[in-house]
């Protein structure tokens, strides 16, 4: 199941894993069982376009399911499903994007017709679901430089530096038999094999499939060795479908005696000859075309970015207010709050309070969802700073300016809001200028928690392109701008609010 | 009945005992100058009596009310007691004007067009209408103290209290500020006033008041004080230093 790890990237899968060392047993959805009634009537709908062809699928596993730039829905199993339903006499078919996880179930609850997402024919799934032939061969493979004469077999992979993705089935695999390959892990599907090219790693191990894409796409390295493991692909129908899976293995034989199948399949993963030896492919150092060809989906990733900014900065004003006043506070708990909130959250790394709120809270029966979750943890992080620059702030101004207006015999809350927090807040302006410099960057980290914001865009797009040099330069640079953009805001307040200084 | 009144009250800061048991009273219209040594105890009198300052024990009885009475309303008593300071304490986020105008919309309650008016009436007292719009960062000292005093005044007090009102004052703007204290006492302001000015203690006081090691050693008609009779030894020697 290696590959099923991979398309949802190396923060789901470190997320995963910690909710395993976590004891998190996560049930999975179990979507509302309506038994299908089977109808006679179904296959003709179809064919005369009176009902339309539902096939759930995860688009975000090139080249089997993804999307391009606009958001259509794009690879191998998209184009083999329409050209089987178009044999098959189906007139109008909908692909239905779902979590990988959702679609034995969508299936079981009739809300889909069929399930095209890469998915390996096992016995477990077998039982709740009918599959159609095998359509494509999946399973591991070994992955070496094109250079590399030496590893031509498992065996050789002794003593050598094996590249696997964390997480992922070829861990456990190769422990088990090859245990004397050093494991190299990474945290994403690129980075193994930019592991190999660069010298990193002698070999790769993974998903043959996801392999053989990267060849195609880049070049540079071989599949030597046979399959590894031997799981293969078929589409998912319900069980009481059994015209519609018959007819479209009717079609898949046909597709795969007319060559129309081996088309397929060389247009997403090269031909058989160049994935065994595909030679590096030239490429300019940077290519801005991996920005371009994804300029919504990023756009989309930076609005998250601004939102999940904007609202935890919000929160981080909050929290550093409340825990700023805390400190000060007269009476010694409220104090004490404030100590144990600034020196707890400063002391642990902030990874940690993310996971913690995101996976462990659930354990106590506090289930948020990842948005909800990131932008509290980057809140509640950076107000622990903000409550040590507001006491500070506040603490500096002048004692005789609270005493000068209690005098006057103002109170001491009118005082604060009058006449020492409007001081108080101009000298917090660079340090919190500062402070949310900081905010912004570490918000790139609740790509941890599977928010496609700005960061986790970028991921999947080296995921698709393998270019980590131009994607990673550009989101550099974006965050580069955001940062700048608030150190300036901050000066021109501070600048504009200093009249009396 | 005594405006402002003090029993036995003391003050300590651990086994330092500043304050040992001061008796003082002070009656309408009266301007009391208080003297003495350098940490004698005198700015933590005169912070006892609008309580910045806790007494360790005593009374401060201000306009017929015990201000460490347990329920008492604090700070309705201190808007009418005005205080001034030696490093005038102006809210520098604000501009004289507001300065004078804030504690009168947040206290008394003033619309933003009644409190304006009587700042600049003050103001004009003050002789500091032209400096209105001003920061205090762009006022002098002595411009500065003009200002925290109207801003004390706006407040109709009953009573100003004034800890070295000059002392941070260059010599050449001292008379400025003393001039507009002295006219406050012409109009028959209640005033307790510590400083080192002694010709202001000379003529404009009524009473002065001697405050050496915690004790009030003596309340005297500021003739009387000043006059060759007065033999007290701790006194002589104070005002041989400062004369
Ligand atoms: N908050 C405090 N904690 C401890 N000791 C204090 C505190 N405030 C004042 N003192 C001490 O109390 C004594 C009297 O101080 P105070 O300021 O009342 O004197 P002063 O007569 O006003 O002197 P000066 O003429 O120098 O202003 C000094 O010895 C001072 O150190
Ligand atoms: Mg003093």
């Amino acid at each position: 199941m290696k590959n099923r790890f991979s398309r949802f990237g190396w923060a789901a899968t470190t997320a995963a894993l910690l909710a395993a060392l976590l004891g998190l047993a996560a049930p999975a959805a179990q979507a509302e069982t309506t038994p299908a009634t089977p109808s006679a009537g179904k296959m003709a709908d179809l064919r005369s376009g009176k009902t339309t062809l539902k096939v759930g699928t995860d688009a975000s596993f090139p080249p089997f399911e993804f999307t391009d730039a606009n958001g259509t829905k794009i690879g191998f199993d998209i184009d083999v499903v329409r050209d089987l339903a178009a044999k098959a006499g189906i007139k109008n078919v909908e692909f239905v994007q779902m979590p990988f996880g959702n679609i034995v179930p969508a299936l079981q609850a009739n809300q889909i017709d069929v399930g095209a997402s890469a998915i390996y024919i096992s016995p477990e799934r077998a039982k709740v679901v009918d599959f159609s032939e095998i359509y494509y061969p999946g399973g591991l493979g070994m992955f070496v430089s094109t250079s590399n004469d030496t590893v031509k077999s498992l065996a050789d992979l002794a003593g050598k530096k094996v590249a696997v993705q964390v997480g992922t089935k070829s861990v456990e695999w190769l422990r088990q038999n090859q245990p004397q390959a050093e494991l190299v892990q990474v945290q994403t599907n690129d980075q193994m094999f930019s592991s190999v090219k660069l010298g990193q790693a002698d070999a790769v191990v993974t998903g043959q499939p996801g392999g053989r894409y990267f060849i195609h796409e880049q070049g540079g390295l071989k599949q030597v060795g046979d399959r590894l493991t031997n799981e293969n692909y078929g589409f998912a129908f319900q069980k009481t479908d059994s015209d519609i899976r018959e007819a479209f293995n009717t079609a898949l034989k046909g597709m795969q005696d007319s060559g129309d199948f081996t088309k397929a399949s060389t247009k997403w993963f090269g031909d058989e000859t160049s994935t065994a030896t595909g030679p590096a492919k030239e490429r300019s150092i940077f290519n801005v075309a991996s920005i371009t060809n994804s300029w919504g989906p990023l756009m989309q990733g930076l609005g998250t970015t601004l939102q999940i900014i904007a609202l935890s900065l919000a929160l981080s004003l909050l929290f550093g207010m409340l825990g700023g006043f805390a400190k000060l506070s007269h009476l010694r708990p409220i104090r004490w709050i404030g100590k144990v909130y600034v020196s707890v959250v400063r002391g642990t790394p902030f990874i940690v309070q993310l996971f913690f709120i995101y996976f462990g809270l659930p354990q106590l029966g506090i289930q948020l969802s990842p948005m909800v979750a990131g932008i509290l943890a980057l809140g509640l992080y950076s107000g622990s700073y903000v409550t040590e620059i507001v006491r500070g702030a506040i603490q500096s101004v002048d004692k005789g300016q609270m005493e000068a207006a209690r005098s006057c015999g103002m109170s001491s809350a009118s005082a604060l809001r009058h006449v020492i927090i409007p001081q108080a807040f101009l000298r917090m302006l660079p340090p919190l200028g500062n402070e949310f410099v900081s905010l912004t960057k570490n918000s790139a980290l609740v790509s941890f928690v599977t928010i496609s914001e700005l960061f986790l865009v970028g991921q999947t797009i080296i995921s698709r392109t393998f270019d980590a040099l131009t994607v990673y330069v550009f989101i550099g640079l974006v965050y580069y701008v955001l940062t700048n953009i608030i150190g300036l805001a901050a000066n021109a307040i501070e600048k504009k609010m200093a009249v009396y200084i | 009945m005594a405006l402002l009144e003090t029993k036995e009250i003391t003050k300590s800061y651990g086994d330092h005992h500043v304050l040992k048991g001061i008796d003082f009273t002070i009656e309408p219209g009266e301007v009391v100058a208080v003297i003495g040594p350098s940490g004698g105890g005198k700015s933590t009198f005169l912070r006892c009596l609008n309580l910045l300052e806790t007494p360790t024990s005593g009374h401060v009885v201000f306009d017929g009310e015990d201000l460490l009475a347990p329920k008492v309303d604090l700070d309705r008593l201190r808007s009418r007691m005005g205080m001034v300071f030696q490093q005038f304490n102006l809210f520098p986020n604000m501009t004289a004007l507001k300065n004078v105008m804030l504690p009168q919309m947040d206290v008394l309650k003033l619309s933003k067009k009644d409190a304006e008016a009587r700042a600049m009436e003050l103001l004009e007292k003050v002789n500091m209408t032209h400096r209105a719009h001003v920061y205090p960062n762009r006022l002098s000292g002595g411009q500065k103290q003009r200002i925290a005093i109207a801003r004390a005044v706006a407040m109709n007090p009953k009573v100003m209290l004034f800890d070295e009102p000059t002392s941070a004052l260059d010599p050449e703007v001292v008379h400025d500020v003393l001039d507009v204290m002295a006219g406050l006492a012409a109009d028959g302001m209640t005033m307790v006033v510590v400083t080192h000015e002694m010709g202001f203690a000379r003529k404009v006081a009524d009473r002065v008041v001697f405050i050496d090691g915690g004790t009030i050693a003596a309340d005297l008609p500021p003739e009387e004080f000043f006059s060759e009779s007065n033999t007290n030894p701790r006194i002589r020697s104070f005002l041989e230093k400062v004369l």
